[in-house]
């Protein structure tokens, strides 16, 4: 009882500090800011004109944000599409070379209404991430100039340009040896540990791709390996292991704007799925209800693939089999949305064996990233799958340390998977201030 | 090059060549974007110009008019120098869409001194009604499961954010709770359970473009850490070796604090305490580079007991991500800690369940953290062909 009494002391303790500290820090802030800074000449000659550009910058994880607001200062930034003028919706996809392509969409609102803009630019495969940032905020900046020629910083703006003997490197590219083909390596571990636990984690990988407009053709070989030791103390020792390789290719023949013959085989083993080898081969095609050019703002696609799978198994199955071959067939319907009102993606697919009909496994997921209302943010993600097909699952049971560390897949007739969140900001709605200070204690 | 077609009285063969980035030509067909340039004066004398973009050909139905207004008083001169300045305004969203875009830049003069708030834009921000407050509240669930194995994660939080040159002042609370399941054997099933939740503030004020003082203050609780409630306050200073303004490019920060924290643990501890109170200092030197070859970052971290100085913690950060020629990159992180501060850790020993999934801070002298790797692309790097079908 007394326990529970001093707990509570200190917590109440606790919040009177901080209540206080807020409160004087507050009165202190509210005092240094009830003189703002005298207008600069440039700033009291324009108070005339429309108040400066407010932009909503909507990007989902490849804008630099700080470095924008620091680099590009003739706008303000505000965090709410219903306060701005305009809107800015950014998106990328993967080009063929390995690189991205950024598809940079200016929307009009208020006084702009219906004044939209779209600007595209691509980033190669090995660009820095300074690079990247500063080739957005040029282009960003290039959309944007002609929205703020009516704002009061106008006089102080300018479009300049380099003739392109002056910009380095800027020689055109004449001819290609490679013939579109990129290829890609890449090697990496990962290592932790402390006096009772050490995980590793190592990958390598190898991948080749030729993408055109006509035709697509990918191949990737992967291999990765993982070890994780526990003391468990008094000499006891566990040690875990999976690993997993496989060789994937993909030939995607364009057939029209709407229509795509796609060819897929895999050679793989994975000591999770208790595959020693298997190899799969496929054929299919694909529709899309929006021409894939569209891609990047929305897609409805309908695949159908058939194919056929050899499995040898590491042990012997719950069907008691140590090889065997599937013949199965698979339809996919997919939806994918992104659009200024925020994303939406939907898919749902079904995968049958065609030996054992019954053996079959369908799936649905759902998510959505929706601006409801001023402020309101809503996103939920939802996926179910029916599994009636785990045909190479290792027959006896598994140790309690295979189950707690996952090591292997256990038998289940479903899977299920949802996540949701919201936000809800108010308050100011300028966020153009970049204060870095303290940024390593609490940021 | 985009071919324009101007219509101006005034454009002169000087003028048109302040706008090299585009091709003028002498009829409206040929031209990818018109623009027609039209004057009106008020009875003051200022005169208002007025030029009207049309786009043509792919650009057709892009249309924008731009004015710009000179006082009466303006020479020829600056009347021409204005609406050229306008004319270029107009025409870059077309030539950004032309071979010339990778030549094109917009360039902006302020009279910022470093260190200062951009005077940019800002202007009607004095008529902030919530005066920089900007207030956040989320939540979010995660759940997932199949017959054997289940888990969910819920957690919630709200914050109060004040970002100005001068202050910085950050409020927020958060919980989160997270459980799993396990079907160990066919009538053993195993349970976790773990929270924690926090409420912490930090507030800075600017000293000038290197130096700011501030404190953190926070109330906290943590089942993984036998931390039932830790109440610490901490007064601190921070230097930074660039002024401030540099930040997204490099940074060179010292900060020392000085503080107390109040412990109650949830079982009793290795050293026999289910509460205490300890004043303790840090120490964090960092170092950030953001440049065209790459970034990396690296500190440096002393932690110290002041009433029990044996209690004491020191770590090493430091990552790397660099392009060392064209096509190769490498990359890694690593963390390395020397722990000699675990005073809170519950006596009790650890199940194996415990140690297995996690759900408890273990006894250790240390703790490392390595990532390292690299890519190497070689090809056709250039290829910008987008090609969506069949995903991969």
């Amino acid at each position: 009882m007394r326990h529970t009494t001093t707990l509570y002391l200190t917590a109440v303790r606790g919040f009177v500090t901080l209540l206080l500290a807020f409160a004087a820090t507050v009165a202190c802030a509210q005092g240094a800011a009830a003189t703002p800074p005298a207008p600069t000449g440039a700033q009291a000659a324009a108070q005339a004109g429309p108040p400066p550009l407010r932009i909503f910058l909507d990007c989902q994880y490849e804008c630099d944000t700080e470095y924008l607001r620091r680099a590009v200062t003739f706008v303000d930034y505000v965090r709410d599409r219903g306060v701005a003028d305009l809107h800015v919706l950014v998106t990328t996809q993967s080009t063929g070379g390995g690189g991205s392509a950024w598809i940079v969409k200016f929307i009009g609102l208020q006084r702009f209404l219906g004044l939209d803009r779209t600007l595209t630019f691509t980033t190669g495969p090995t660009a820095t991430s300074d690079e990247r940032r500063r080739e957005f905020g040029r282009i960003f900046k290039l959309g944007l100039v002609a929205y703020a020629a009516d704002t009061p910083v106008a006089p102080k703006l300018d479009v300049t340009y380099r003739s392109p003997q002056q910009t380095p490197g800027a020689s055109a590219l004449v001819r290609d040896p490679w013939h579109r083909w990129v290829f890609r390596t890449n090697a990496s571990a990962s290592m932790s540990g402390e006096a009772s636990t050490e995980y590793g984690s190592y990958r390598l990988n190898f991948s080749g791709s030729r993408v055109t407009p006509d035709w697509k053709v990918n191949v990737s070989a992967g291999t990765s390996y993982n070890e994780n030791t526990f003391d468990l103390g008094d000499g006891e020792v566990i040690k875990s292991i999976t690993e997993s390789s496989n060789v994937n290719a993909l030939v995607v023949k364009s057939l029209t704007g709407k229509w795509s013959w796609g060819n897929a085989g895999s050679i793989s083993n994975s000591s999770f799925a208790n595959t020693a080898r298997a190899v799969s081969g496929s054929t299919g095609i694909e529709y899309d209800f929006f021409p894939y050019v569209e891609s990047n703002r929305r897609s409805l696609t309908v695949t159908y693939r058939v194919g056929l799978s050899n499995y040898k198994y590491r042990e012997l199955t719950v069907y008691d089999k140590l090889e065997e071959t599937i013949p199965n067939h698979s339809v996919t319907v997919s939806l994918g949305l992104r659009q200024p009102w925020g994303s939406v993606g939907a898919s749902s697919s079904f995968n049958q064996h065609l030996n054992h009909t019954d053996r079959f496994r369908s799936s649905t997921y759902g998510n959505a990233d929706v601006r409801v209302f001023k402020g309101f943010s809503f996103y939920a993600y939802a996926g179910y799958s029916k599994i009636k097909d785990q045909v190479a699952l290792r027959k006896g049971a598994a140790t309690p340390e295979e189950i707690l560390l996952r090591l292997e897949q256990q038998a289940t007739n479903y899977s299920f998977n949802y996540s949701f969140g919201f936000s809800y900001s108010f308050g100011s709605i300028f966020t153009s201030i970049v204060n870095p200070r303290f940024g390593g204690v609490f940021d | 090059m985009i071919r324009a077609y101007l219509a101006c009285d005034i454009c002169d063969t000087a003028l048109r060549a302040t706008v090299a980035f585009v091709e003028f030509v002498a009829a409206v067909d040929q031209s990818d974007v018109s623009v027609t340039v039209t004057s009106a004066s008020d009875p003051a004398g200022t005169k208002t110009w007025q030029l009207a973009f049309s786009g043509r050909g792919e650009f057709a139905g892009e249309t924008r008019t731009l004015t710009v207004s000179v006082p009466a008083a303006a020479t020829a001169d600056e009347t021409r120098t204005a609406v050229a300045r306008t004319l270029r305004f107009g025409l870059a969203e077309y030539a950004a869409r032309s071979e010339a875009s990778p030549h094109l830049d917009v360039t902006f003069k302020t009279t910022q001194a470093a260190g200062e708030e951009p005077v940019g834009a800002a202007a009607d921000r004095a008529a902030d009604p919530w005066n920089y407050w900007v207030f956040r509240l989320g939540a979010s669930g995660d759940r997932f499961g199949e017959h054997s194995q289940s888990s969910s994660y819920y957690s919630g939080s709200v914050s109060a954010n004040r970002t100005t040159e001068a202050w910085k002042i950050r409020l927020a609370g958060y919980k989160s709770t997270s459980s799993s399941r396990y079907l160990v054997s066919e009538d053993e099933t195993f349970r976790s359970k773990e929270g924690n939740w926090s409420v912490d503030s930090l507030v800075v004020k600017s000293l000038g473009p290197h130096w700011s003082a501030g404190f953190t203050a926070a109330v906290t609780s943590s089942s993984f850490s036998n931390q039932r409630l830790v109440t610490s306050i901490n007064p601190a200073v921070e230097y930074d070796f660039f002024p401030y303004s540099e930040s997204a490019e490099r940074s060179l920060t010292l900060n020392y604090s000085i503080g107390v924290s109040r412990y109650s643990y949830s079982q009793i501890t290795l050293y026999d305490k289910l509460e205490e109170t300890m004043p303790k200092h840090v120490l964090e030197v960092s170092l950030g580079f953001r440049q065209p070859w790459g970034s990396a970052g690296a500190s440096a971290t002393f932690w110290q007991s002041l009433s029990e100085p044996s209690f004491n913690r020191q770590s090493l950060y430091g990552n790397v991500s660099v392009r060392i020629y064209k096509g190769l990159s490498v990359n890694g992180s690593g963390d390395f800690a020397r722990i000699r501060d675990q005073f809170y850790l519950e006596k009790s020993e650890a199940t194996e369940e415990e140690i297995l999934l996690r759900l408890r801070q273990l006894e250790t002298g240390h703790r490392f953290y390595l990532n390292f790797g690299f890519t190497y692309s070689f090809g056709s790097l250039s290829n910008a062909t987008v090609n969506p079908r069949f995903g991969g």
